[in-house]
């Protein structure tokens, strides 16, 4: 009976020598994969124009309603994207979202994307409503992993 | 034998159709689909954009059809066998979509049709899923249309609707095509503008996204929008409308299907009206005056204040001393409750909502000649009328469906007869007569008219006929049309137009018909046995008497004086209601001055812009010792409230409405109240408690008890209303009214202004409603002559001199008006605050024109 | 409630009889023990359990009744979020089910996959049940272990959903995305030393003296009993009933591979331990099947009207566009019609009853949750059970409460 007990406790004995599989957490960090489903990310194409085209496809396909979109018709003179349109207000509730990456599929411009941040806290809810100007980066180079995501050539744009 | 009942075969499925019907229009009413895009049930059939192509298996007498058949332009015959799944006709359906998506562009993600787009769903049902085209798409030069309607020709498969519409049913033509084959475009002619007043349902037929609403443009997505589908409620036709809203924000309009009202049109005043309902000018909260400012206050301060001031009056004179005015622009459950909350808590008859005497004259005119008001015609009568006579009305600018109707029926061959000083465009291009009378002398234009009649064989009959037969023998025709100002031979033509053989005539008297014209009108509707309707401008005025708002009239229509009545009323009031007649709008003004009324309450309604005599209205407001305004809107009369409480607009507001051929239709609430607002009949309720004299109605199924219990043809609709509402109308019966016409005015010199209200712009709605703003302007119409005689040209600024007063105006030049006649919208005179007595007088008011020194250019129109 | 003891032995008539009274032991909802937010009302007699009532409904979500107003594809996310110890299972029940409806011709390579990610799953579901099982009943290390390995299923799942747990990745129509080049490899890579990690949890449990005094004879399901009461999966084959989904009715390829279906005898505790340290090998011999003979070919399947097109082609094509647009807006319409589509999940028989109107979101949606009926079997097979071994008896029936409550 006791021989039973001991080979147990060799395993765990054993298990001294083996190397270790924890990360040390936060001074250490593990690279998130390609794709992974994190806090959003709005992309502008290389000229700085957003790609967003406020077509709300996004809110639409959402399962949990967390997008709102308002969009507008471009001043010709300054465009804020490509066409005629773009989003006036793009919100995202953070909280509400369940990171399902239906708005990522759905966007046929591959201007939101879910990006790898992972660490976003807030000391108050109404902080988790990400506005465009916390969603949107400022160049898309800065983001090599999401500028990955599409090849930009190969997206749909409009003039 | 055209409704002959026939059933064919589709699919298998058995489908039952008139006889000679579009396959395809039997088969969408079983709710199985045939693609299509030309097709639209109430256009012409075209059948040229090939989507609804069908395998004829049996052409109804064995043989099959060997090639493949337009749905659209196939008629169903009796035991035809069709298929629209065979192989080939997947084919054909598949071609056709490959070639319309050839050119497409790829928009749908910033195209605002996306999601309720019949080429997006009809795509995703018949069309293959891959494109084969490498070919460059074509591409138009990029064009505007106007304010309200944003092109975007890429878009466009060349259905044609909007072609068909403005040439049929619109009348301005101004769509058309141009180029062949791939290169073909449909657009507008470069100088023709696009300023119908109905060019929004453009919008609504187009199948892509090629003509998309200016106004609504990029504002929200259908899947976004909740509706609710009612009638409209910005003027008296009642036309059904589909109201768009997202969130707490109304954000379109677009128009729903009623074949007895507006067939699927309505107009953009109906289209863009909405904008009105969040606008600056609403009131959203009481108002109390308090050293002669309006000071915001709550509800019960509010309320508490008018009971303190009403109960002191009524303690002090009695009910008599309270007059209350309007009820046009409410629900039949708030006027109602309106007339309940005077009769019974304040113990006053002196409750009208005819608030401009045309109101009153032609109400009391068809009170005189039929013993109740509406109810003798209607708006499918005009569509499908063989005459028509129109008095005093310009359907196009005062009830433009109703000018639709009256196309309609003259594209059916009808024949037209317009009494107007003008002559008014219905963009007919035959069929249409002119009796263009003095302004004023419209009585004695129709009556001339009777006399024609008369002598080509019309004779009066029924009750007051021999008086009416006396009064026709005894004119004299010449002299009648010499002193109105028009021909005698278009007098006698106009008569034999308007008696084909046993067809159906309908006499559509609008705002023109007023005092004498008004009763005229109904003799002449008598004399041809004609459908008569009065097109009023208050949206449900009609509602509003049957509800008992006049002074001597209860709920139902039934008279004051009638004991059983008036005990029917305290029944399901509980208090008594007295029988002497209270005061009428007329009246009402020198009993202020008199000071016999001490206290007005003005329930939605805005005399001091809306009444004609301006300045005597404004006297007698300042005379009256207590104003209430109950209203949505801030408007002209607004300083002479004590107290103001807010209303919601009947897109906030659950209940009934009552159009001009007296059809009760539902209404659903499209947004909740802005601010606080809240339903009037509940507000009166509230007041009636706070004047601890509590009413018995205090929710809207009470009211609609109540209502339904003493308004005997309204039991039914009350409880129960279909989709397309209920017409209660009454049995064409009257008596005729010879009176004697007022002697002839003598020939007036120098110009004359004759007001008319113009849809767009009468009333304190309509003038907040920004999406208006792209509306014609308001302007001073003159015709060429005189308007080369001051030497204005379209555009530019007159200075118009009125009873001591001047206001600047921009000059449209008018070819459809007579010399010495000038027009001005009515709504917008007044709301300058003038307070100018215009038409008053007879034959229009006398005014002083010039041309205006260094007037900035203002471009007039669309 | 005061009653009158039995007599029993102890009894002396010279104490004369004893009264006692009965006591009412609230154990949850929160009980590390009761896996998650459930809560059981023990009627007790010393240390007898006489009766035991489960309370449910604390992580009650409207998960059914919220699918009806989505659309189908937005439903499928709800799926995850039921028995998230086992999302891909619960994603696929349901795919399955929709795709029956639509008539969806699925790709072998698909179906394949589908086996390959769903065996996964169940390793990792196990993996979990075993470590917290072992730590009720005071083992720890065994827990260590397992989330050691999970965490490589983990890891894998989420390079291939881009989530650790709330993958969503079976889709009507095929898998949201292509699996990552290496996925293969990873997968091979865990796979290949699996086996002798189950032989260490083994070598802790099995034949552990005091584990063996805590799980035999404990809490013992006879196999009429759970049938009777609808019990499922292991916890049913513990009992020595042979009724496996993936044999009896297999769906998305299961027929194509060859695997045991391990039975117990007893249907105690101990063999339901047994039964699913079995399954976790059976499991391993399954994915490496599929690692072996996974076809080429297609993923997705060929149905444009519900498989949304690649996102390259909307720059071109107009109808690739539209198709886009309408599936991720309206959604796609399924054909009216009623399916059950039972899968077999790590707990047991999942089923999704699934009702189309025609329209493109579902009318209702029924989820027969196997911990549901495993957990109301419990009351009858622990009566007169010790305390203690309430426990060891949660443990073993395997609840995910977020499936029980829905």
């Amino acid at each position: 009976m006791l021989a039973e007990i001991a080979r147990g406790l060799w395993l765990t004995l054993k298990h001294s020598w083996r190397s270790r599989v924890t990360v040390q957490y936060p001074d250490e960090r593990e690279e998130m994969p390609k794709g992974y489903r994190g806090l959003h990310k709005l992309l502008r194409w290389e000229d700085g124009l957003e790609r967003c085209v406020g077509c709300k496809l996004c809110s639409a396909a959402c399962p949990v309603d967390c997008i709102f979109v308002e969009s507008a018709e471009n001043d010709p003179a300054r465009p804020t994207s490509k066409g005629e349109r773009y989003a006036s207000v793009y919100e995202i509730n953070e909280l509400r979202c369940i990171f399902c990456g239906y708005c990522e599929e759905a966007c046929p411009v591959g201007a939101i994307v879910l990006g790898n941040e992972y660490e976003f806290c807030q000391d108050h809810r109404d902080k988790f409503l990400y506005a465009k100007r916390d969603l949107l980066v400022r160049r898309t180079e800065d983001y090599p992993e999401l500028k990955a995501r599409y090849d930009e050539k190969r997206l749909l744009t409009y003039v | 034998m055209a409704d002959q009942e026939i059933t064919f075969t589709l699919n298998g499925e058995a489908v039952a159709a008139k006889k000679g019907e579009p396959v395809l229009e039997a088969a969408l009413r079983r709710g199985l689909h045939i693609p299509h895009f030309c097709y639209h049930s109430y256009l012409s059939v075209v059948g040229q954009c090939r989507a609804c192509l069908v395998d004829v298996l049996d052409a109804g007498n064995g043989k099959p059809v060997p090639k493949l058949q337009p749905a659209c332009a196939t008629p169903a015959i009796q035991g035809m066998v069709i298929s629209t799944v065979s192989p080939r006709v997947k084919e054909a359906q598949e071609g056709v979509f490959e070639f319309l998506l050839k050119n497409h562009p790829l928009d749908c993600p910033v195209c605002d049709q996306g999601g309720e787009c019949p080429l997006q769903d009809q795509t995703m049902a018949y069309a293959k899923a891959v494109s084969r085209t490498h070919e460059l798409r074509r591409i138009y030069p990029r064009k505007e249309l106007s304010a309200y309607v944003k092109p975007e020709m890429n878009r466009c498969v060349h259905c044609t609707r909007c072609i068909r519409f403005t040439h049929e049913i619109d009348g301005g033509g101004e769509f058309g095509w141009a180029s062949r084959g791939d290169r073909t475009e449909v657009g507008i002619f470069e100088d023709l503008p696009l300023t119908s007043i109905v060019s929004g349902n453009v919008i609504d037929i187009c199948p892509v996204g090629a003509l998309t609403d200016n106004k609504y443009r990029f504002t929200a997505r259908v899947w976004e929008m909740a509706h609710a589908e009612g009638p409209c409620t910005l003027c008296s036709v009642g036309c059904r409308q589909r109201v768009w809203r997202a969130g707490d924000e109304l954000k379109r309009v677009t128009a729903g299907e009623n074949p007895a009202v507006n067939d699927a049109w309505i107009c953009d005043v109906g289209r863009y009206g909405w904008s009105g309902v969040h606008a600056g000018e609403r009131i959203l909260r009481p108002l109390i005056r308090r050293e002669g400012r309006l000071q915001p206050a709550s509800w019960p301060e509010a309320l508490g204040h008018i009971a303190r001031r009403l109960g002191a009056i009524l303690r002090e004179s009695g009910g008599g001393a309270v007059a209350g005015l309007g009820g046009a622009w409410a629900t039949n459950e708030s006027a109602f409750q309106f007339g309940a909350f005077f009769r019974e808590v304040l113990g006053s008859n002196s409750v009208d909502c005819r608030v401009h005497p045309r109101d009153l004259a032609q109400t009391e005119a068809q009170l005189a000649a039929f013993g109740a008001v509406g109810g003798q015609g209607s708006i499918a009568g005009l569509g499908r009328a063989k005459g028509i006579l129109l008095v005093g009305s310009d359907p196009f600018e005062e009830h433009p469906i109703l000018a639709l109707q009256v196309r309609k029926a003259a594209r059916g061959g009808a024949a037209v007869v317009s009494v107007h000083p003008r002559r008014i465009d219905l963009r007919l291009h035959s069929g249409l007569r002119h009796l263009c009378p003095l302004p004023g002398e419209e009585a004695r234009a129709l009556r001339a008219l009777a006399k024609a009649l008369a002598e080509a064989g019309a004779a009066p009959s029924g009750e007051g006929a021999e008086g009416y037969a006396h009064a026709l023998a005894s004119a004299d025709l010449d002299a009648l049309c010499r002193e109105a100002d028009i021909d005698p031979r278009e007098a006698r033509e106009a008569a034999r137009a308007l008696r084909p053989e046993g067809a159906e005539v309908v006499v559509l008297a609008g705002p023109g018909a007023q005092a004498e014209a008004a009763a005229e009108a109904a003799n002449l509707a008598l004399l041809l046995r004609a459908e008569l309707l009065f097109a009023s401008t208050g949206p449900n005025l009609q509602g509003a008497l049957d509800m008992g708002l006049h002074p001597a009239l209860l709920p139902g229509g039934r008279p004051l004086g009638d004991a059983a009545a008036r005990e029917a009323c305290q029944g399901a009031w509980g208090g008594p209601v007295g029988a002497a007649p209270g005061l009428s709008s007329a009246q009402v003004w020198d009993a202020l001055n008199e000071r016999r009324v001490r206290a007005l309450y003005l329930f939605g309604c805005d005399p001091a812009a809306e009444h004609p005599e301006g300045a005597r209205v404004r006297r007698a407001l300042e005379a009256a010792e207590f104003v209430v305004l109950h209203a949505s809107h801030a408007n002209a009369s607004l300083d002479y409230a004590e107290v103001v409480l807010p209303a919601p607009t009947l897109y906030e507001e659950e209940g009934s409405v009552t159009n001009l051929e007296r059809r009760v239709q539902r209404l659903r609430r499209a947004v909740k109240p802005l601010g606080e607002a809240r339903e009037p009949w509940r507000a009166f309720a509230e007041l009636s408690r706070a004047m601890e004299a509590p009413m018995r109605a205090h929710a809207l199924d009470r009211v609609r008890l109540q209502a339904r219990l003493l308004c005997a043809d309204y039991a039914g609709p009350l409880s129960r209303l279909p989709e397309e509402g209920v017409r209660l109308a009454r049995e064409r019966r009257g008596a005729f009214r010879a009176a004697a016409l007022p002697p002839a005015a003598p020939p007036a010199g120098g110009l004359r202004l004759i007001l008319a209200p113009a849809l767009w712009l009468s009333g304190s709605f309509a003038a907040s409603a920004v999406h208006l703003k792209d509306m014609p302007r308001a302007a001073l119409r003159l015709s060429p002559p005189d308007a080369d005689r001051i030497g204005a040209g379209e555009g530019d600024e007159a200075e118009v001199e009125l009873g001591g007063r001047s206001l600047r105006l921009p000059v449209r030049v008018d070819a459809s008006l007579p010399v010495g006649l000038a027009q001005a919208p009515e709504g917008y005179l007044a709301a300058l605050r003038g307070g100018l007595d215009a038409g008053a007088a007879r034959g229009g008011a006398a005014v002083k024109v010039r041309a205006a020194a260094a007037a900035p250019r203002v471009k007039v129109g669309g | 409630m005061v009653q009158e003891a039995q007599k029993s032995p102890l009894d002396s008539d010279l104490l004369g009889p004893i009264r006692t009274e009965s006591l009412t032991l609230n154990m949850g909802p929160q009980h590390p023990s009761t896996h998650g937010v459930l809560r059981l009302v023990l009627e007790m007699e010393g240390e007898n359990v006489t009766s035991c009532k489960p309370v449910i409904g604390y992580l009650h979500t409207g998960i059914e009744k919220n699918m009806e107003v989505k659309t189908y594809n937005k439903a499928l996310t709800m799926t995850d979020r039921m028995d998230y110890l086992a999302p891909m299972s619960n994603n696929l029940g349901y795919v399955l089910a929709v795709e029956r409806l639509l008539g969806l011709e699925i790709p072998r390579r698909c179906r394949w996959l589908r086996v390959l990610l769903a065996e996964l799953t169940r390793i990792q579901s196990h993996l979990v049940w075993l470590g917290t099982h072992g730590l009720d009943l005071g083992a720890m290390t065994v827990f260590l272990y397992c989330f050691r390995e999970r965490e490589v299923i983990l890891k894998i799942f989420e390079k291939v959903a881009g989530v650790r747990m709330m993958t969503s990745y079976f889709r009507v129509g095929g898998v949201a995305r292509t699996p990552y080049p290496e996925f293969f490899d990873d997968c091979r890579r865990f796979l290949s030393d699996f086996p002798e990690r189950v032989d260490e949890y083994e070598e802790l449990l099995t034949d552990n003296p005091i584990y063996r005094r805590r799980t035999e004879g404990v809490c013992v399901f006879p196999a009429e009993r759970a049938l009777a009461w609808g019990v499922t999966g292991p916890s049913l084959r513990a009992s020595g009933v042979d009724y496996d989904i993936r044999k009896k009715e297999p769906y998305t390829g299961y027929e194509e591979f060859q695997f045991e279906v391990p039975l117990g005898r007893n249907g105690d505790v101990l063999d339901r331990y047994l039964v699913r340290i079995a399954e976790m090998r059976q499991s391993h011999r399954i994915c490496m099947q599929a690692l072996e003979g996974m076809p080429e070919g297609p993923l997705m399947a060929a149905d444009p009207k519900v498989v949304p097109p690649p996102k390259e082609q909307l720059a071109h094509d107009m109808e690739a566009l539209i198709h886009h647009f309408k599936i991720f807006t309206e959604g796609y319409h399924v054909p009216a019609g009623e399916v059950y589509q039972a899968i077999e999940s790590p707990r047991g028989e999942l089923g999704y009853y699934v009702i189309s109107d025609g329209s493109p979101k579902p009318y209702k949606v029924k989820v027969r949750a196997p911990s549901f009926a495993n957990l109301f079997a419990l009351p009858e097979f622990t009566r007169g059970a010790l305390v203690g071994d309430m426990v060891a008896a949660i443990g073993s029936i395997d609840i995910v409460l977020g499936e029980i409550d829905r």
